[in-house]
């Protein structure tokens, strides 16, 4: 059997049988195939080794006890009715991803806006430019910001309704299944990629946010710039 | 030795190996399989059962420059576990050496 054809035969022996993360099962399977090339073997040789696809399946199949059907009923109920909170707390964890989403865009127009001097229906106050340009840094760093932490909040969320899919599950089938992580997989790469970015937003935010807020004091004369300008009458 | 009367014993030996240190699936797989005769990818299956009991976990790591590789590693329940059934293995092996050789 060629690689291709063992893997194949793995996943549909796994799918006959019912077993879950299948696709992590055969990522193990890959790379012990992966490895073995390495060392010279042929795919052949190394599926030989293996025990056939049949059998390895079958050591997938957890061997919890059946469950009782009337038991599972109620446990069921149990879920459904403790979904509706959970579900409605749930819905309010993704408005607010979304309000957080809407934030950092709002930032990146807020930020356009001043730098360009484009004034979309009046929403930019009267301000000199160089304390403008100043503040516009100020928002697209308060948007990247706010952009990582949307980001990072959308994928803590998917996973964490992952998390209750499964511990549901598992409650119905008497921990049938693996739990899952609470954290969601981001590559380290990709984390420490981020951070730097978050960090370049924080110190871009709080320095132009400083500088912007004295340079608009010095052009005002004023500690309260925003009475000079008259923004609010 | 009959093949399901391994696989118990894995459990163990794969306890007693992560006990010691991270190794991934493949490492693994090999370190047990040439200590002991079993066909490739047996410890597989046994390590997923471990994870599923929350005895050990799984990690990635691109440490050794490559692709992703998963890691295992023991866990704070995983290293009681192994502490006790450890125990009782070797009790158990001395009873039965015992009782083989004919000794009162």
């Amino acid at each position: 059997m060629t690689k291709k054809e063992y893997l194949d035969e793995l996943k549909k022996e796994l799918k006959l049988n019912n077993v879950d993360d299948i696709d992590d099962i055969l990522e193990e399977y890959k790379e012990h195939f992966d490895f073995k090339l390495e060392e010279g073997y042929t795919e052949e040789e190394i599926a030989k080794k293996l025990s056939s696809p049949k059998e390895i399946a079958k050591e997938y199949v957890p061997s919890s006890a059946p469950v009782n059907k009337y038991e599972r009923a109620t446990k069921i109920t149990g879920l459904t009715f403790l979904s509706i909170p959970a579900g409605m707390i749930y819905l309010l964890l993704w408005a607010s991803v979304a309000v957080l989403g809407a934030f950092s865009l709002a930032c990146v127009v807020t930020g356009f806006c001043l730098l360009t001097t484009i004034n979309i229906a009046g929403l930019i106050p009267s301000i000199p430019y160089f304390p403008a340009l100043i503040l516009s840094i100020a928002c697209f760093g308060l948007a990247t910001l706010s952009a990582v932490g949307t980001f990072y909040s959308f994928e803590y969320i998917k996973q964490w309704g992952k998390v209750y899919v499964r511990w549901c599950k598992n409650v119905a089938n008497n921990n049938h299944y693996p739990s899952l992580s609470k954290h969601p997989k981001i590559s380290k790469k990709l984390a420490s990629k981020l951070k730097f970015v978050a960090m370049v937003g924080l110190v871009c935010f709080v320095a132009a946010f400083i500088i912007g807020y004295f340079s608009m004091c010095i052009a005002a004369k004023s500690f309260e710039p925003w009475h000079v300008w008259k923004w609010f009458e | 030795v009959n093949i399901q009367y391994k696989k118990g014993v894995i459990e163990l030996c794969l306890l007693a190996t992560l006990s010691k240190k991270d190794m991934y699936g493949y490492e693994l797989s090999e370190y047990i399989s040439k200590m002991v005769d079993i066909s490739d990818g047996t410890v597989y299956p046994i390590l997923r059962k471990l994870k599923a009991d929350g005895l050990v976990t799984t990690y990635l790591s691109e440490d050794s420059g490559g692709p992703p590789r998963k890691y295992y590693s023991i866990t704070k329940t995983g290293l009681k576990e192994f502490e006790s059934d450890s125990k009782d293995w070797l009790d158990f092996v001395a009873t039965v050496s015992k009782i083989i050789k004919g000794e009162k």
